[in-house]
């Protein structure tokens, strides 16, 4: 295996890393920021890219970065993360289904959203998400599962009485 | 301790090997078919996400890339050029023939004569 092309990585990837990181943020502005900044990072790394590991989860794993250092960042800065927040809940929301499933996936688990989106978003599986996460296959397939019982629950669906949440299996 | 039908069907939904006796008793599980159901319906809301980033971010991340513009786009935009510069030519030998056209072939006649007496109306080496 070869070292990859950038522009291939872009053109492959870009969508489902916008896509992953508009979800995980709530704004496609911001999103549009951060895809910018994974790119910039796998530019810049290519040089130290890892053969052994998948070309889609090492990119999720740079996304995944640089959605903590932007959480970092807004923890150092409170102010422009007020901000920020406003810009997203003024957001217009034309459709109100995808709107309760945006309010739906902002109210889980920061660790369960981003194992749910990068599977359903980004079309990752386990082994993969476990790469791009640095938890185990079994923690991110529970971690999916939990995901996908607490949307089930939120999107109004009356027939999740009989589903068990089960406990964080370890990391 | 048997694992939950549900997580069976969500395992499933990911494409994991599920076997076929295990799949037949989650499916006979109370609630399995619906919660089914709800699984690939969250799947098809998120896939109907046509979320793409804008055509500003798309020029910033070309120039970033190092990426010229499509050779499509280069081959457009050459077209519109010869088509621009062709409809100029097009106007100007319209106008140049329509001034032609109008352009009378004689002289136009004179309407009144004025006439000048020399020593009476002028005079030569005086200036006033």
């Amino acid at each position: 295996m070869s070292m990859p092309d950038a522009t291939r990585l872009f053109d492959d990837h870009h969508l489902a890393v916008f896509r992953f990181l508009r979800r995980m943020t709530g704004s496609a502005s911001v999103a549009e920021d951060l895809t910018q900044e994974v790119f910039l990072r796998v530019v810049r790394g290519l040089d130290g890219y890892d053969e052994r590991s998948r070309e889609v989860s090492w990119i999720f794993r740079i996304a995944r970065n640089v959605l903590v250092d932007r959480h970092r960042a807004r923890e150092r800065s409170p102010r422009n993360a007020s901000l920020r927040d406003a810009a997203v809940v003024s957001r217009p929301a034309n459709q109100v289904l995808s709107a309760i499933l945006d309010e739906a996936l902002a109210r889980l688990p920061e660790e369960e959203r981003e194992a749910f989106l990068m599977r359903e978003v980004g079309g990752l599986g386990y082994h993969a998400i476990a790469e791009a996460s640095g938890a185990t296959p079994d923690a991110a397939r529970m971690r999916i599962y939990r995901a996908r019982l607490a949307l089930r629950e939120a999107l109004g669906s009356s027939r999740s009485a009989g589903a068990r949440i089960p406990k964080e299996v370890s990391k | 301790m048997s694992p939950d039908p549900l997580e069976i069907l969500s395992a499933l939904m990911d494409g994991e090997p599920v076997a076929p006796d295990v799949l037949a008793a989650a499916l006979l599980a109370p609630g399995a078919r619906e919660a089914l159901v709800d699984f690939a319906g969250l799947r098809a809301r998120l896939a109907a996400d046509d979320a793409r980033p804008s055509a500003a971010f798309l020029r910033a991340m070309n120039g970033i890339l190092g990426r010229r513009p499509s050779a499509a786009w280069a081959v457009l935009r050459r077209v519109a050029a010869v088509v621009v510069l062709a409809l100029a030519a097009v106007g100007a030998i319209s106008l140049g023939t329509r001034f032609r056209g109008n352009a009378p072939d004689e002289p136009p006649r004179a309407t009144r004569v004025i006439q000048f007496t020399p020593g009476v109306d002028w005079h030569e080496g005086v200036q006033r």
